[in-house]
């Protein structure tokens, strides 16, 4: 009998089969869960990647065109915005004071036919300040208290002063030092006070700092606890009213604090070596909501500084943390993102501080892999404030300017906020 | 059978080959996801990496300002010094030597910077503190207690800077890598992998307001390649960039961002003592002079180290919102 072979499996080849594709197919499914999982990791760090590159993205447009702090295109301006102003009462004397976008031309600050002498009132956009033009330099006497100006190398009023016709005859000042009743006086230079008086109460402390030369003397003779004798009591001896609050210091102009009888009139370093002079911006984006404030408050947190270098007052309110509250700024981005999206956040604070204006940006975001957050800091070169307030129109938008090949000079064909 | 027994191994080859193959198949895909996630993340990512390069040219553009207001400008044999765009002397437009004389970057007219960075260093500072003490020889009456600034500061390691003339190893070190040139003329040598990143262009618009525009990319700051021809002849040109198609393509490629900018005369420091904290009980009236000796007390630095620019200041930047027509 012929026994028919047929080409089959005997059992043990089949368990053998089995178990060698058991085991091939657990690899290969080892090896492709642990394939599946790395391009998981990888797409999830390159969205981390992604955030954080949206975040420098957003952060340097924000550095360049500052619209956290003023949108040209919300016209009309909000009424909270920094466009506004509103009246601030120090030592008695009610002034206007606005904020770092308010146009000039609403605080009646801008010079429209400049002349180029003494006689110049409010702001002339086009001047570039000469080192070799007097009415930039000071002339008072550098070193000169206060309290004490005891004529030890002159009258130094009788040269420079906020007033066009000072009284000298402070008879209280006569008596405790060694001068004598002078009487009104005619001071040759009258300009350089009158811009420094007229740009704080335009644009508040960060805005003049901004605009005036990196070389200034802060301060005047006018103004003072002595009339027309002694050098302005805002600029070189500051009150600190307020420090307990979130307001900051309002009306301290300087940092300098030795004491009564050592203020003078300062540097910018000297002004900005122990204190900020943020700009608070209108915005329901900071920590404190300060677009909810009243104006006047909004321009009194433009004319405080906090306190930023002692570890006494890290924590407090009049110091750094109530510095960030007021001062540093969220970009809002993904507002309608799903709630299991990873955050992202840019905050961008601009202030000066230790002679230098920084503009700080922060970003930070919550891994898509890890969920930790992380955070990246750094200050970028960019836009000033005073670039910021050219690049805007008076009526909201952005300034036009002429752009020609035969013209390149770039003349604004709009009204800025700087503009008469 | 011979027959029988391949056409028994024929099917299960068959299979272990469609197993193997749809295996490598996922593998494949999977490889060629993550090489796309990859190669996008590095695109945008260059992206990010060219802006920056850009920004960073914004501060070389303005270094350049600001040094350019004083140094660089030669007068025949001397090296004379400029008194800024606009003349801290007279006010008249700068930078001149000589009051007078024309100024040496006339207005409107397009400069290009390309920038790189040189193979060798330039400069290996001594780590002198005080390169101009005051004397003390009471013997020395021309010296004695008078803050001169006989000596450059800082000098360079390579040899006694004040003792040794204008050629030889000052010059090299000056130079950087420039004694690859016979006559040790600063020809200069890139790092290979830092050309044709990043430049700047500017034009003077104003006695000190200048528009700057800041580059990354592969066109070295030329506007087009016709511009490219007529400054460096049309053969260097084609070499450079191929032909106007290409260089259009490079253009695409870049990143691009103009800033108005304008310059002060006004400077840091200087009396330091009087301005910056240094009135202090007994310094009331004293004024400290301006030396490079270091000298330090309570409350400040009196040094001329401690003045930061001396070649003015950036009063304010304006970026610009669309490209001007003159760049």
């Amino acid at each position: 009998m012929r026994i028919l072979r047929t080409s089959g499996f005997t059992l043990i080849e089949m368990l053998i089969a089995i178990a060698l594709g058991v085991v091939i197919i657990t690899t290969c499914a080892a090896g492709f869960r642990v394939a599946s999982q790395s391009i998981s990791v990888a797409n999830r760090l390159a969205l981390e990647n992604t955030l954080m590159r949206s975040g420098y993205f957003a952060a340097v447009e924000e550095a360049d065109y500052w619209e956290s702090f003023d949108d040209p295109n919300a016209t009309p301006a909000p009424a909270t915005s920094l466009r506004g102003s509103a009246s601030l009462t120090y030592h008695g004397v009610a002034t206007a004071r606005g904020m770092a976008f308010t146009p000039l031309t609403q605080m009646g600050f801008t010079c429209a036919a400049p002349t180029n002498s003494e006689a110049d009132r409010g702001w002339d956009s086009a001047y570039q300040w000469p080192a070799s033009d007097p009415r930039g330099w000071y002339h008072g006497q550098i070193p000169e208290f206060m309290h004490n100006i005891d004529g030890k190398f002159g009258f130094y009023e009788v040269f420079t002063h906020l007033s066009s016709a000072p009284n000298l005859s402070s008879t209280a000042l006569v008596q405790s030092a060694n001068l004598v009743a002078y009487g009104v006086a005619s001071p040759l230079h009258t300009w350089l006070p009158n811009q420094l008086e007229g740009m704080k109460n335009a644009l508040g402390y960060y805005g003049l700092y901004d605009y005036f030369p990196a070389n200034t003397f802060f301060g005047y003779y006018g103004h003072g606890d002595w009339g027309d004798q002694s050098l302005s009591h805002e600029w070189s001896n500051p009150d600190s009213p307020n420090t307990a609050s979130p307001n900051g210091s309002l009306f301290k102009l300087s940092g300098f604090s030795q004491g009564y009888d050592y203020s003078t009139v300062n540097g910018r370093n000297n002004n900005t070596n122990s204190v900020s002079f943020p700009i608070v911006p209108a915005s329901g984006f900071t920590e404190f909501r300060t677009d909810t404030l009243a104006v006047q408050d909004l321009v009194s947190r433009n004319h405080s500084s906090w306190v930023t270098n002692t570890y006494q007052a890290a924590g407090t309110s009049a110091g750094v943390s109530g510095f960030l509250g007021n001062a540093l700024v969220r970009t809002p981005l993904m507002t309608s993102r799903p709630a299991y999206w990873p955050e992202l956040r840019v905050q961008v604070a601009r202030y000066a501080n230790q002679s230098r204006f920084a503009t700080l940006c922060r970003i930070s975001w919550r891994s898509p892999l890890t969920g930790a957050t992380a955070e990246a800091a750094f200050t970028v070169l960019s836009t000033t404030l005073r670039g910021a307030r050219q690049q805007r129109r008076q009526g909201g938008g952005w300034a036009t300017w002429t752009n020609s090949i035969s013209d390149p000079i770039l003349r604004t064909t709009d009204a800025t906020l700087d503009s008469p | 059978m011979p027959s029988a027994s391949r056409s028994a191994r024929g099917p299960r080859c068959g299979t272990v080959l469609i197993l193997v193959a749809g295996i490598c198949a996922l593998l494949a895909s999977l490889s060629l996801a993550f090489m796309i996630t990859m190669r996008s993340a590095a695109e945008e990512s260059r992206a990010l990496v060219a802006d920056a390069q850009a920004r960073i040219m914004l501060y070389a553009a303005c270094n350049y300002i600001q040094e350019a207001s004083r140094l660089g400008y030669d007068n025949g044999l001397d090296h004379g010094e400029a008194h800024g765009w606009i003349d801290v002397r007279d006010g008249s437009e700068g930078p001149k030597i000589n009051l007078g004389d024309p100024p040496r970057f006339p207005r409107n007219v397009p400069q290009r910077f390309p920038m790189y960075v040189w193979q060798q260093t330039r400069y290996a500072i001594r780590p002198t503190t005080a390169y101009n003490p005051i004397s003390t020889d009471e013997a020395d009456d021309s010296r004695f207690g008078r803050p001169y600034l006989a000596n450059p500061d800082p000098q360079p390691v390579a040899t006694e800077f004040a003792s040794a003339d204008t050629s030889g190893r000052v010059k090299d070190h000056l130079h950087g890598d420039a004694l690859i040139a016979p006559d040790r003329q600063p020809v200069g040598t890139p790092r290979w992998n830092s050309v044709n990143l990043s430049w700047f262009r500017i034009v003077r618009i104003d006695k000190a307001r200048f528009l700057v525009t800041c580059g990354a990319g592969s066109t070295q700051g030329f506007r087009s390649y016709a511009e490219a021809g007529i400054q460096l002849g049309a053969d260097s040109a084609n070499q450079l960039f191929g032909d106007a198609e290409m260089f259009a393509q490079f253009q695409d490629q870049e990143v691009r961002a103009w800033y108005l900018v304008e310059w002060s005369p006004a400077v840091i420091g200087g009396m330091n003592n009087t301005t910056d904290g240094g009135i202090i009980g007994a310094e009331h009236f004293i004024m400290l002079p301006e030396n490079a000796s270091h000298q330090y007390y309570p409350g400040g630095v009196a040094s001329q180290s401690n003045s930061r620019n001396m070649v003015g200041t950036i009063r304010w930047i304006q970026r610009l919102t669309t490209e001007p027509a003159a760049w």
